[in-house]
């Protein structure tokens, strides 16, 4: 018969069902024959049984869900390099400085340019806060007699809920933009065009709002508002494809 | 629009979230620490997504980066993760070969002394434990993931169980004495 010494190493694959057949008859016949190396398999046994029945995984809270969301996006493979403290100092020079101090900056930076554009749907719906939805053709026509910019709208379905409510100039880092402004079941959300730019497809959050950004036929498009990230690309996509 | 589709195997990789999230609470003991662990682990696995071989193992995969991850915190830190003294731990283990293993003891045990014993166990038998019993992964599985031959897991899988039990024993019999 073997020794307890040759019969410990194979006390774990025997328990786990993953010994070969010929060991596994070595080892039930001495197990049979020594009650100390029984003892030993029984209460390896009980345990593995113990931890396999009782013993369930935590849930991964919602808000590290969300970063490990973004960790699978373009934007946060980008932005996993930087640190809190440097991405505030440049909300912070974005806020004091405005577009024009951080002019070149945008043009590396999808986090800024979401903090720049947030910041502009933030004003616009401010001061434009009771605005009544108008009419697509009515507004692409408005806009190119008051900028000269032959700018046509994408269709969005109407399953989408959304209302459009506006059509301005704007400026950011990366120049003049159209800003397409709308109601999503009743919360703003925006569309800026940013035309003669294209850029790599994003995502980023800032001050709360989240933006996707993508670009098709030369010009970049960037979708921001208070949604979740998935309505956000599922707007997005549908809007991307009434181009 | 095909932009915004995460491939498949994003969506499947943050299948194994929870997972994650309870290997690295279990290995940092600390909810901020081991949620970047967790992002960390994702950024890595994103990363190098081109490495890894479809049809393989992805939560094998996933669990090694998180592995690796840790161990080099922990270096760079000055922290050893797996300082352990097998031949000594396995030297206590033998001492008592008298004990009375019964099945209703481990059943009867309170969640939170299962958890206490747990905690108590030498890192790298925990983890070999948990990996195989709660985890589920094989023995090779665990090998690669925590670095170490396929004989060391099954030596820490069986010591590591023994352990637990012993733990066990000893808490209810503090309880029955006071």
């Amino acid at each position: 018969m073997p020794s307890c010494r040759e019969i410990d190493p194979l006390l774990a694959p025997y328990i786990d069902g993953e010994i070969a057949l010929a060991d596994k008859a070595v080892v039930a016949a001495h197990l049979t024959a020594c009650p100390p190396c029984r003892q030993r398999a029984e209460a390896e046994t009980a345990a593995r049984e113990t931890l396999r029945s009782r013993m369930s995984r935590p849930c991964a809270p919602e808000h590290l869900r969300k970063r490990c969301r973004k960790a699978a996006s373009p934007i946060g493979r980008i932005t996993s390099t930087y640190s809190a403290s440097s991405l505030s100092m440049v909300a912070v020079l974005v806020v004091v400085g405005g577009g024009v101090s951080v002019y070149g900056l945008t043009r590396f930076s999808p986090t800024v340019l979401a903090a720049q554009l947030t910041i502009d749907h933030a004003k616009c719906f401010a001061l434009h806060p009771g605005r009544d939805p108008i009419d697509a053709r009515a507004a692409e026509n408005q806009f190119e007699r008051d900028h000269g910019w032959h700018l046509r709208l994408p269709a969005a379905p109407p399953a989408d809920g959304l209302e459009l409510v506006g059509v301005r100039q704007c400026f950011c880092g990366e120049g003049p933009a159209v800003h397409v402004m709308y109601r999503h079941n009743g919360r703003p959300l925006s569309l800026y065009v940013l035309h003669d730019i294209t850029r790599a497809p994003a995502v980023a959050d800032a001050f709360g709002h989240e933006a996707a950004m993508w670009s098709k036929n030369g010009s970049t498009y960037v979708l921001l508002g208070k949604e979740s990230d998935e309505t956000l690309q599922h707007l997005a996509a549908d809007l991307n494809n009434g181009l | 629009m095909a932009i915004f589709k995460r491939p498949e195997f994003e969506a499947e990789a943050l299948g194994y979230l929870d997972a994650l999230y309870g290997a690295a609470l279990r290995l940092t003991r600390n909810a901020a620490d081991a949620e970047d662990l967790v992002q960390e682990t994702y950024v890595r696995a994103f990363r190098s997504a081109k490495q890894f071989k479809p049809g393989s193992n992805l939560k094998a995969w996933l669990f090694t980066i998180l592995y690796n991850a840790y161990r080099n915190e922990r270096r760079d830190s000055g922290r050893d993760p797996v300082d352990v003294d097998s031949d000594r731990v396995e030297l206590s283990m033998q001492a008592d070969p008298a004990a009375s293993p019964e099945q209703e003891l481990l059943r009867g045990a309170l969640d939170a002394d299962l958890q206490a014993a747990l905690d108590s166990l030498p890192e790298a038998f925990r983890e070999a434990v948990w990996a195989r019993d709660v985890d589920e992964f094989s023995y090779a599985e665990i090998a690669e993931m925590l670095g170490v031959p396929v004989g060391t897991v099954m030596s820490r899988i069986s010591r590591g169980r023994r352990m637990l039990y012993e733990k066990l024993n000893e808490s209810r019999a503090q309880k029955v004495s006071s």
